[in-house]
């Protein structure tokens, strides 16, 4: 059996991640984003690869959303409104709150501002979350008969979550984006340790290696302090959820304990509600969050208030968080056309801009001058600061991930391609994983784990239920080894069940006699003076006991003698084919046709050449 | 009741027979036949009803105590019948042992016959029983008295079970018998540890945290068994082996092996940084210390960021344990990156209190070693701490403050603000407080002018309303300022006089601040000092040195911590002896005693002679209790005893030149006595002492000073020996300073300089003669620092089987000959040691003992020597006493009159002897 991996969207890219993995016959949907840097086709996912009749509810059997970013969700309602599909969605109780949101903010924006072409309306959006069924953590779900999936956290933003889907034998695991290390307001990705086929994990940060987080916070802290103490205003565009709530939440602490009076303004009315939700949903945030929560709810910031239009030109410090993020449009962009002239002033951008913004404009090189999109030119003064901080898991997260599930092989998505290389180098070479990084619309095939069903033995099984230990003394240290499962044999015949069964049983099992192994020689002896052949048997039996130490009992016949499995008799043939390398044609020379088993081999080396000695 | 097998058993039967049990007043007869029937039923393979009766059986026990040895006896009969048979039935054997366990533990008469149940019962048992039983046993086999090795095997057995539950308590009971220790076989343990690698990658969350536990523990016995080359090595690979599991998913598996850091303990520097840094460095890479500890290569690039992703952790109680571990690292490891001290720093923010103090802790510690730089960032942090809500984080924050040393005014602003809100805050921890400004205002004198600036003000603006906070205030304030000429002297310049004069009113507030430092004389001594010398715009600086540099050094032990630079005026050679106490923390206790007596001295002189003497007497209790250990010697603490008692006396002697001379002119008798006992202890502590070093210089000034006490006294009977003495004495004292380089006291230069005229006019230079004695200072730290070498010379002596009952034999008017057994100590060459015997009547006679009998190599000799005693008497018993001597050559001023005699004084190295003498009975003599 094989897992095929068709990698749809966030191939060698960022943006529009969309995985179909199938499993065992059984095909799943991971993620279903549109790409926010791209207006034409290539927006969303090339569904026509999974199905040219369109008939996509008989071949998926379910999408799963990890999370409700734009380039996780953003495509959601196209494919079940547009394209049709009707089968189940799953996404996290956070994600399915927050989603509807994101995807109608989006829509405003690209319809109601830059007046593009409606690609889902709002109704498509309220009948896309009719479909989708909420998923807890670790709770496991039968999505039908053969497919098991379960979700862990993720951290990255509120209900991010893992995914692990189970087929049979065969198990896998999609990240979605994850962060390896805890938030102020998130914790760290946690997932069991489980026996996988495929890890399918993002790689945004596949190079980056982040040191410690507090003087990141610190840094930053600074910079805003220093900004408000010098009576100027700091704008930070962020988006909504997620680094707006981390860093209003650093802020707050700060002000606490340096006791500043400087207002922190939230610009539009979606954060507002946005921490409304986050206030709910609390048991889907850190740790410390939680434990805090008893006494006061960290969401309830001390000191943000509402931004109003008017305040803009206000005198005085403040601190703004303003939507959307990356400065690409909207509110922000229009507070740092006012702010931005004077050199009093701060902009800090949380996380990645992509090419072509603002935002990615201030951070490549110290522009003095910035065009907008409609075409007029701003005076660039103020101070520019680069939050380092990033809800993704950077190089180290990725590694230590892998290295605590170990699976059988890993794909690399949701990366850019050159770091995504480095990262598979270092992968196959430290951690011996074969690892995978496809292209838009490529597939990759990894074998699967099969199991085989047997029936065990009533005697195996006996056998099994005790423990049997063997311990070994090997030069250096001690050993210890259970020899339960070792004493088992597979039995698996034509038409027939698999069987185990217990060593001992397997000649019955087969209708087979034991075979034993014996050693055969025949050994010449001198013959001493004239003596017939029962003295020279008793000869032999005395120089026997003599020797060879342990030849405890004798035993004599005619012309036979045995010590244990040892039997020895006067050979009268002519030729026989145990006896090497002398001839017989030494009259005096008698031979003794000897055999012995395995288990007294040194036994019976001993007795030949006691008897050798003889000649 | 029904004995009868044939009828069948139903469990209402058996819960009739529980209410037969139960109840008190069920007659003994009764009981006994259901004791009977009970145990009647044991040995019927019928699990469940086994069950049934085993528990009764153990309620039978616990309402008729008497029963319990027979009850135990036949589930114990029974139990190992079940085991020699074939078909062995686990589960009935398994409570059978609990049942059995619980019984012995109870009933000392059933906990003998526990033995019965030996390790290869147990095993079997052990072997066969199912999983919750099996898993029953393992956890309870501590209580079973079996030998290390059963355990051992069977926990390294089952720690290849197939259950998680079993390996993870199979892995719990090798650590426990790892703790138990004795078992170090050396194949075992590496397979143990090699077992317990394996184990750390188990699927079972609970697995692999005991696995942690079990890796460290035979970790640190796998270490301790290589030799001292190989052992840096392999404690690395076991550091790295845990490194390879810090980012495990489950947070119990995390705290596990950060508290097994902390066991281990240990590790290179290289590991360390590495630790340090999600970046795997330069140093680490590629480099594999081994593996053939491991199965797993060990590379120290696993150790990457180790302690950034404790620090991060999700939750607190990894946070806390990787900051403890950090803290055991940083106090194994001589050298430890900055960096680690501001990832520490960091942790002083955390939203939990109990990892800010384990943060607090650590940090105290590096600041113990000097090398802790607060800097602005992280000062927010320290000043929430010391107003923190729990008091231990408060108390571990101003002990750090004690040890820092910030950079600028505006920092040492912001700290003495911080301290002054505590006290505002917490009234309670005035004292502590009080203490840590006094070490603070040491540290930082350099901003004293800048804080008394604000000190003035608030001054002034407090002057009207005199209310107990604000005058808290004030007292923190002068504390701060008082403090300052202790390590800046210039300072003292800047300080108004009536700083000290208001510090002198709050005396006992201030004392109890710094009991631990100096007591409130020395306080009151140093505050009376700085009044004046500030009064007198400090041109007299000189004169306080002595105090200052005594202070100064005796705080430089207190923390243990360089803080204090030696000043300029310090000769050189003192610095390098005082450093090297200053490295030396065992010296401690001396130097405080030295201390000690040099404040006593100070009282003395302010006419204060009881308390001084208390004081004296305190010491050398204190002294009694010190032990010699590697840095002080035995010869050490004698001397310092010897000294102490010097002292003491002299304390004794002194009232009696306090008033004029004339007034007591009448020579008291016991002011002779003293002088006596005086000059024989100073005889003693200059022929005891061998390598005495630099503490010559201190006896002879104190036999110059004793001999000045005489002659100012005792002028006109001994006023010639006396002065051929001094000058004697004080040419010798010269000598001693020019072939040691180092400069004369202005004792001596006094002394020599006044020292003809005090011979040219008899009367006039009495005045002068006090004035020199007053001049004495017992104490200089040029002059006192014991060197390693000091060496009590000492003697015993016994003479074997002589008693009361058991005399020698002797004829009168006959010399008698007595055996002695002597035992010398530390005898120098060219000692010349005398055997005195004496009488009673004070007739004496001295032996000479020869050279050759004790001139050895070795400073411990011991010899038989037969002295013969002339003088008996006509009597039927007598006693002698016998003693060792050493002459005191350079005693020349008087000389013995025996002809056989010593020809100098001589001083006794141990106790008289009693020897008893009988007069031979003519019976005997004939026989």
């Amino acid at each position: 059996m094989a897992i095929d991996c068709l990698v749809l969207g966030a191939g060698q890219e960022i943006g529009k991640s969309c995985v179909v993995v199938t499993i065992n016959g059984k095909k799943i949907m991971f993620d279903c984003g549109m790409h926010m840097g791209c207006d034409d086709h290539n927006r969303y996912p090339d569904f026509s690869i999974l199905s040219n009749s369109g008939d996509f509810d008989s071949t998926i059997s379910c999408v799963i959303i990890t999370h409700f970013h734009m380039d996780h969700v953003g495509a959601l309602p196209y494919f079940t409104e547009v394209c049709g599909y009707n089968g189940p969605v799953y996404m996290s109780y956070p994600t399915k709150a927050l989603s509807p949101l994101m995807l109608e903010d989006y829509r405003r924006i690209m319809v109601d501002r830059r007046g593009e072409e409606e690609l889902f309306t709002s109704a498509h959006i309220a009948s896309c979350m009719n479909k989708v069924i909420p998923l807890d953590l670790k709770q496991t779900i039968q999505v039908d008969e053969d497919l098991q999936i379960r979700a862990y956290y993720a951290g990255h933003v509120l209900g991010a979550v893992m995914v692990y889907a189970k087929v049979g034998d065969a198990a896998i695991v999609y990240t979605g984006d994850y962060n390896m290390t805890t938030d102020r307001h998130l914790g760290a990705a946690k997932i069991d340790r489980l026996q996988l086929d495929l890890l399918i994990s993002e790689s945004t940060y596949a190079t980056t290696t982040r040191g410690s987080k507090y003087p990141r916070e610190r840094e930053f802290l600074q910079a805003v302090h220093k900004c408000v103490a010098g009576g100027g205003k700091a704008l930070i565009p962020s988006f909504a959820l997620g680094r707006a709530q981390e860093l209003c939440m650093l802020l707050d602490d700060y002000w606490e304990r340096m006791n500043i009076k400087v207002p922190i303004y939230f610009s539009s009315g979606l954060t507002i509600q946005a921490n409304m939700y986050y206030k709910m949903l609390i048991s889907w945030t850190s740790q410390n969050v939680k434990e805090k929560h008893v006494t006061h709810n960290p969401f309830d910031f001390k000191n943000v208030k509402d931004f109003d239009r008017s305040l803009i030109h206000a005198p005085g410090p403040c601190v703004l968080f303003a939507t959307p993020g990356m400065l690409c449009a909207g509110f922000s962009l229009e507070v740092f056309k006012h702010w931005a002239p004077s050199p009093l002033n701060l902009v800090a951008l949380p996380g990645y801009s992509v090419a072509g913004t603002v935002g990615h404009k201030l951070m490549s090189g110290k522009p003095t001058t910035v065009d907008l999109y409609n075409g007029t030119k701003v005076d660039v003064r103020c101070k520019i600061h680069q939050v380092a901080f990033s809800p993704h898991t950077d190089a180290k997260g990725i590694m230590d991930l892998t290295k605590f599930l170990s699976p059988k092989n890993i794909v690399l998505v949701h990366g850019e391609k050159p770091s995504m290389m480095s990262l598979k180098d270092k992968i196959t070479s430290e951690l011996d994983i074969p690892c995978f990084v496809p292209a838009n619309g490529e597939t990759v095939s990894v074998a699967s784990t099969t199991f085989v069903k047997a029936n065990a033995s009533d005697m195996f099984l006996k056998i099994c239920s005790n423990p049997n230990f063997r311990f070994s003394n090997s030069s250096t240290q001690l050993r210890v080894t259970d020899q339960r499962t070792a004493d088992g044999v597979l039995v698996i015949e034509k038409s027939k069940k698999a069987k185990m069964v217990h060593q001992d049983e397997v000649s019955e099992v087969l209708h087979e006699k034991d075979h034993v192994v014996s050693l055969a020689y025949c050994c010449p002896v001198k013959v001493k003076g004239e003596s017939d052949d029962v003295g020279l048997i008793k000869q032999l039996s005395e120089k026997i006991s003599e020797t060879v130490s342990c030849a405890d009992e004798i035993h004599e016949s005619e012309t036979c003698l045995q010590v244990g499995s040892f039997k020895g008799s006067l050979c009268l043939k002519e030729e026989c084919v145990h006896r090497r390398g002398i001839s017989s044609s030494c009259s005096e020379v008698k031979f003794l046709c000897c055999n012995w088993s395995v288990a007294d081999l040194e036994l019976g080396w001993g007795i030949i050449n006691a008897m050798k000695q003889n000649l | 009741m029904e004995e009868d097998d044939s009828v069948s058993l139903t469990l209402h039967t058996l819960a009739s027979i529980r209410s037969l049990i139960i109840n008190a007043d069920t007659p003994f007869s009764a009981i006994s036949s259901v004791l009977d029937f009970l145990t009647g039923l044991l040995p019927r393979d019928d699990s469940p009803i086994l069950h049934h009766v085993l528990k009764l059986l153990s309620d039978l026990s616990l309402s008729r105590n008497q029963l319990t040895p027979q009850i135990f006896e036949s589930i114990l009969s029974n139990l190992l019948r079940l085991q020699t048979s074939t078909d062995s039935r686990g589960r009935v054997a398994a409570e059978s042992l609990a049942v059995l366990a619980s019984l012995s533990e109870r009933n000392p008469t059933a906990a003998a016959a526990f033995s019965r149940i030996d390790g290869e019962v147990f095993a079997s048992i052990c072997i066969g029983a199912d999983v919750s039983s099996r898993m029953w046993m393992l956890r309870n086999a501590e209580r079973f008295d079996l030998p290390s090795s059963v355990l051992f095997t069977l926990f390294f057995g089952f720690t290849k079970d197939p259950y998680p539950c079993i390996r993870r308590v199979a892995l719990d009971g090798l650590v426990c018998v790892c703790e138990a220790g004795g078992f170090d076989h050396a194949r075992a343990v590496q397979g143990c540890y090699a077992r317990a690698v394996e184990l750390l990658d188990d699927d079972e969350d609970s697995v692999r945290s005991s696995a942690v536990r079990a890796v460290s523990v035979w970790g640190k016995v796998l270490i301790a068994s290589k030799e001292e080359a190989s052992r840096r090595e392999c404690s690395d690979a076991v550091f790295l082996q845990l490194c390879s599991v810090v980012r495990d998913m489950s947070v119990d598996v995390r705290v596990e092996v950060f508290k097994a850091f902390g066991v281990i303990g240990t590790a290179s520097e290289s590991i360390i940084l590495q630790t340090l840094s999600k970046k795997v460095l330069k140093a680490g890479k590629g480099k594999k210390p081994q593996n053939r500890f491991s199965n797993e290569s060990a590379d120290a690039a696993a150790a990457a960021g180790v302690f950034i992703h404790g620090f991060e952790d999700e939750f607190y109680e990894v946070r806390e344990a990787a900051v403890d571990s950090f803290h055991s690292l940083s106090v194994n490891s001589i050298e430890f990156p900055d960096e680690a001290v501001c990832l520490l720093m960091d942790m002083l923010y955390d939203d939990y209190m109990v990892v800010r103090l384990k943060a607090l802790e650590a940090l105290r510690h590096i600041a113990d070693m000097g090398n802790l730089k607060i800097q602005e960032t992280y000062m927010p942090a320290f000043l929430d701490a010391i107003i923190d809500t729990s008091e231990n984080i408060r108390l571990t924050a101003r002990n750090i403050l004690k040890l820092a040393k910030l950079p600028d005014m505006k920092l040492v602003n912001k700290g003495v603000d911080g301290v002054l809100k505590s006290l505002e805050m917490y009234p309670q921890d005035e004292p502590d407080i009080l203490s840590t400004l006094f070490l603070f205002g040491q540290n930082h004198s350099n901003f004293v002018v800048n804080i008394i600036k604000r000190f003035r003000a608030k001054l002034e603006t407090d002057s009207g309303n005199k209310s107990e906070f604000n005058s808290r205030q004030v007292s923190a304030f002068l504390m701060f300022i008082i403090s300052a000429p202790l390590s800046n002297k210039q300072s003292i310049t800047s300080i108004p006089p009536l700083a000290f004069s208001y510090s002198l009113a709050m005396l006992g507030k201030f004392s109890c601040g710094l009991h631990d430092m100096m007591d409130q004389d020395t306080l009151l001594g140093y505050l009376a000092h700085c009044t004046t010398l500030s009064a007198a715009s400090g041109t007299e600086f000189n004169k306080a040195d002595t105090f200052l540099n005594a202070y100064r050094r005796s705080t430089a032990y207190h923390s243990g911590n360089p803080v204090l630079p030696p000043s300029k005026d310090i000769p050189a050679e003192s610095i390098s002896m005082a450093s090297k106490e200053e490295l030396d923390p065992a010296l401690k206790p001396v130097s405080h005693i030295q201390l000690k007596v040099k404040a006593a001295w100070l009282l003395l002189q302010s006419a204060f002679s009881k308390e001084a003497i208390r004081a004296l007497r305190a010491c050398k209790q204190e002294l009694s209790t010190l032990t010699a250990n590697s840095s002080i010697s035995n010869g050490a603490i004698k001397f310092m005893c010897q000294y102490v008692h010097l002292i003491e006396l002299l304390a004794q002697v002194w009232p009696h030149f306090e008033n004029s001379r004339h007034t007591s002119s009448c020579r008291s008798v016991e002011l002779e006595m003293l002088m006596e006992e005086l000059e024989i202890k100073l005889m003693e502590i200059r022929c005891r002492f061998t390598g005495l070093y630099t503490e010559v210089s201190l006896v002879l000034e104190l036999v110059i000073l004793s001999c000045m006490l005489r002659l100012y006294k005792f002028e006109i009977c001994c006023g010639l020996s006396c002065k051929k003495k001094l000058s004697s004495t004080v040419s010798k004292l010269e000598l001693h300073h020019e072939q040691q380089c180092t400069k004369p006291s202005d004792f001596l230069t006094e002394t020599k300089k006044s020292l003809q005229e005090i011979g040219s006019s008899a009367d006039k230079s009495c005045s002068r003669l006090l004035d020199l004695i007053k001049k004495f200072n017992c104490f200089s730290p040029e002059q006192f620092t014991l060197s390693g070498n000091l060496q009590c010379v000492s003697a015993e002596l016994e003479v074997p089987g002589n008693g009361p009952y058991n005399p020698v034999s002797f004829v009168a008017g006959l010399p008698v000959a007595i055996p002695c057994e002597i035992k010398l100590l530390n005898v120098p060459r060219d000692a010349r040691l005398w055997l005195r015997i004496s009488r009673s009547d004070d007739t004496c006679q001295f032996v000479y003992l020869d050279p050759n009998l004790y001139n050895g190599g070795e400073t411990e000799k011991r010899f038989m020597f037969t002295a013969v005693a002339c003088m008996t008497p006509r009597a039927v018993v007598f006693t002698l006493q016998v003693s060792i001597g050493i002459e005191c050559l350079f005693e020349d001023v008087c000389c013995r009159k025996h002809r056989y005699g010593p020809k100098h004084p001589v001083t006794y190295l141990c106790k008289e002897r009693e020897v008893h003498f009988s007069l031979v009975s003519r019976t005997e003599a004939v026989l």
